[in-house]
């Protein structure tokens, strides 16, 4: 046993030094046989269809009801000031309805340029005014489900018709990124107040694509943007998204030659996909991760002996290679991998020691191990079998765990309410940002969302997380983070079991698709090989 | 007859109100919160809060219900939290898929389980009978949802004949894509038909006219059809009423395998998001449709049958 645990150890360090180094991001890596056909010179044309697990709800970037299954629709129609990395290839932020921008020295001002040829799909340039009216939008809770993200905006001051002066009330490290999230996608002031609230039926973005035609509940389909301001552009044609919320009729659409590609491969599905010539499967680097909550407020789960003895106890090594192929990452932070992490050679993963846990549990106040509940998504096989793993493993340190599978709806409620004692809250959980500013504020600063529902709160840690997102210097916040990373680890408010690629499956034919680095697709790059 | 007319639609509509209450009490019984999840995890509490004022969340059951009753009294059905669409729009639009997928169903499985019927009947006793009796037994016994995956496999994955998923508007388009769902919920109700249309056949076959008929030389043809079926139907026409119920049901399971924009989808959706109106107006319209059902079985029986034709008459 103890020869066992230095193995993964071991292999665990090995594996973390390997990758938590490298940048994230959404070029792909291809595990399966790489295709020849992809080779060729990228031509122009043709159409893809896309069968996707989330259903697109809403158009609007004010209310996103569908979660990824409207973002990623959005995505498609509109366009940020600055932009994440469409390519995937960096964390950085790339230029986008702005070419050029800088921010003061004390954070309290960002300068935009629009770009010259930065257009709505109806041909009109934006404009300093459009900017302004989507931003004081943005921010305004009456408004867009979205203001928290816009928090130290104060206004935007209109320089010239081609210039904004975005004024904040405090400096806020993250807020570039907040204004490359697609919710900040600008919007044409004139023709929004035109049409009312049908604007968002059919919206007018200055995005790639524009939007061809929508049946809710079924399909929405785009065309190519004439007026997009990148003549390298999208090369296709059209691009179609096919709402299939069931895993097994998605992967047979696309086994079927029905669609030309599917999203969120459910894991049970990767290797019987993996072995079909005609499919790749694809992997992207995002930061995502399996989120383990745990209620602090709870019993057992406010000492941080038994937190730390739970991570301790778990095998990531037999989880990764069992339930998702070898797909995953051992993590060494409680939040998936961003941007400023330390790699594994600063801050290791957590290894699996189940002696290092007996001795936490025995010294915690729960020396003869306590009875708890685990809840997670219902129909989600890797979770079945996650959660019974989960179990027998904590069932070594004396603790009686009831497995209780449940709806989304349950599961939220249970979580937001503090109603919870351990709980997989999500099928896929990953960040808005690829910064750390966005969980770090949810775990570590009080109010809003009580330490992401975990209720923990370390007052050492809250003043560091404050500091750390109110720095605006890359190289100060870079220097600043890894202390938060290693002391949020060390408190263990919350689990990640993994950390996990964004997995899609598509026909050989398809090539250059990539996705940012939050696992958006972007289609500008993708061609159809003849 | 209009006063038996009337008598019905009473009831009705009875039934109706009692649906929509205890509707509304399940839903009030099932934990979750629908501005929770259409605003995500990620927002404060406080604007969750605010979110759930403004649409009368907050306000007590019982005004809730007073209110929704009150409203649909009216013919407005409300509001979608999750679609933010009007409910009547959003169900119109959902139904074409729907009725077409349970009227093909329907027909698939009167046709089949009629003609089976009759043939196990005349052959009762030989293999032939019992073999489709063990048959139609065993795919009752199947999950409609299975039997939908088992088939996209064969005729879309292995023989490319249809679509595996979506939907097309129109009958041609709906025939290419609602042929896999309808044999799906076609197949376990054939049973039901077969089982019932065979013993109610049999039992006339045997009975003294039969032989009368025989022995005025009819042909067996015009014994069976004039005869015989118009006779046995009458059961068979009370059990397709019934199932069509169970029907509306099927059809939530298998829109949802084969990625159909009707309104059984629909339902899964508003119920897993907990969208409480879009729930309710999909069950009063499902109502409806079991309640209008029942009516014109009664009515259909009493055109066969004259001696339920007089007890209508009788009141």
């Amino acid at each position: 046993m103890k020869f066992r645990s230095t193995i993964s150890i071991a292999a665990g360090a090995a594996l973390a030094i390997g990758l938590v180094g490298c940048t994230a991001g959404g070029e792909p890596t291809t595990p399966g046989a790489s295709d020849s056909r992809c080779t060729s010179t990228p031509v122009a044309g043709g159409a893809i269809t896309v069968a996707k697990q989330n259903e697109t709800l809403s158009l609007s970037p004010y209310s996103t009801p569908g979660g990824f299954g409207d973002t990623e629709a959005l995505n498609m129609v509109f366009e940020t000031l600055i932009r994440m990395d469409p390519t995937g290839k960096s964390q950085d932020l790339v230029g986008g309805v702005a070419d050029e921008w800088s921010t003061s020295d004390d954070g309290l001002t960002h300068t935009f340029h629009i770009r010259e040829g930065a257009k709505f799909s109806n041909g009109r340039q934006v404009t300093a005014a459009d900017v302004k009216y989507t931003l004081d939008n943005w921010s305004n809770p009456d408004v867009s489900q979205w203001a928290s993200f816009a928090r130290g905006y104060d206004s935007t001051t209109v320089v010239d018709d081609s210039t904004v002066q975005v004024n904040m009330t405090e400096p806020i490290g993250g807020f570039l990124y907040s204004l490359a999230m697609v919710t900040a996608g600008i919007i044409p002031q004139e023709e929004a107040e035109a049409a009312g609230d049908s604007f968002f039926d059919a919206p007018i973005g200055s995005g790639p694509f524009v939007v061809d035609e929508w049946v809710k509940g079924s399909s929405i389909s785009f065309v190519k943007n004439d007026n997009y301001w990148d003549a390298s552009g999208p090369l296709l044609d059209s691009v179609a998204f096919r709402f299939v919320t069931d895993d097994n009729s998605r992967t047979l659409a696309l086994r079927s030659g029905d669609v030309q590609m599917v999203d969120n491969v459910p894991w049970s599905q990767v290797e019987a996909l993996q072995s079909e010539a005609s499919l790749t499967i694809d992997e992207f680097s995002i930061p995502s991760w399996i989120l383990l909550s745990l209620n602090n407020q709870q019993g057992p789960f406010a000492d941080q002996n038994v937190r730390q003895a739970l991570s301790l106890a778990i095998d990531r090594d037999a989880v990764n290679e069992k339930i998702y192929f070898g797909m995953g990452e051992s993590p060494n932070s409680i939040l998936p991998r961003l941007r400023f992490d330390a790699d594994g050679s600063e801050i290791a993963p957590t290894p699996f020691d189940l002696e290092a846990a007996k001795a936490l549990i025995a010294d915690s106040a729960y020396p003869d191990g306590f009875t708890a509940t685990l809840e997670y998504p219902s129909g989600n096989a890797a979770f079945e079998s996650l959660a019974a793993v989960l179990q027998a493993s904590w069932a070594e340190l004396g603790a009686t765990v009831e497995l209780l599978p449940e709806d989304q709806a349950t599961l939220s409620k249970n979580f937001t309410g503090g109603t919870y004692d351990m709980m997989l809250p999500y099928s896929f959980a990953a960040s808005d940002v690829p910064i750390p500013d966005e969980f770090a504020e949810f775990y570590g600063v009080q109010g809003g969302t009580n330490g992401f529902f975990t209720w923990w709160n370390d007052p050492a840690v809250e003043a560091m997380v404050l500091d750390f997102t109110g720095t605006t210097d890359e190289d100060e916040r870079a220097a600043k983070w890894p202390a938060i990373q290693a002391a949020m680890l060390e408190a263990q408010p919350a689990i990640n079991v993994l950390n996990l690629p964004l997995v899609n499956g598509h026909l050989n034919e398809v090539c250059g698709f990539t996705t940012n680095p939050i696992g958006q697709s972007t289609f500008t790059t993708t061609w159809i090989a003849g | 007859m209009l006063n038996y007319l009337f008598r019905r639609l009473l009831l009705g509509l009875a039934q109706l109100l009692g649906l929509v209450i205890v509707v509304f009490l399940i839903l009030q019984a099932v934990p979750g919160d629908p501005v929770r999840i259409m605003l995500g995890e990620r927002v404060p509490a406080e604007y969750v809060e605010t979110v759930r004022e403004r649409l009368g969340l907050n306000e007590p059951m019982l005004t809730q219900l007073w209110t929704y009753l009150t409203r649909i009294v009216t013919g407005d059905l409300g509001e979608s939290v999750t679609f933010g669409q009007s409910i009547q729009t959003l169900v119109a639009s959902r139904m074409e898929p729907s009725a077409y997928l349970i009227t093909y169903g329907l027909l698939l499985a009167v046709i089949f389980g009629g003609v089976l019927g009759v043939f196990a009947a005349v052959r009762s006793g030989t293999v032939a009978d019992f073999t489709l009796r063990i048959l139609a037994t065993a795919l009752l016994a199947m999950p409609a949802f299975w039997v939908g995956l088992v088939l996209a496999l064969i005729f879309g994955i292995a023989w490319g004949l249809f679509p595996v998923s979506g939907y097309q508007p129109g009958l041609v388009g709906a025939f290419r894509t609602l042929t896999l769902p309808a044999i799906a919920i076609a197949l376990s109700l054939v049973a039901v038909v077969l089982r019932t249309l065979r013993s109610s056949m049999k039992r006339v076959l045997d009975s003294e006219y039969i032989e009368a008929a025989r022995a005025r030389g009819y042909s067996e043809n015009r014994v069976l059809a004039r005869h015989a079926l118009r006779n046995a139907v009458t059961p068979t026409i009370s059990i397709v009423a019934v199932v069509v119920g169970f029907l509306i049901g099927g059809t939530a399971v298998i829109e949802q395998v084969f990625s159909i924009p009707g309104l059984g989808s629909l339902l899964v959706q508003a119920v897993e998001r907990r969208d409480y109106p879009v729930v309710q107006a999909i069950a009063l319209l499902a109502g409806t449709v079991v309640i209008v059902a029942g009516l014109v079985a009664d009515l259909l029986q009493a055109a066969l049958d004259p001696r339920v034709r007089n007890a209508i008459r009788n009141g």
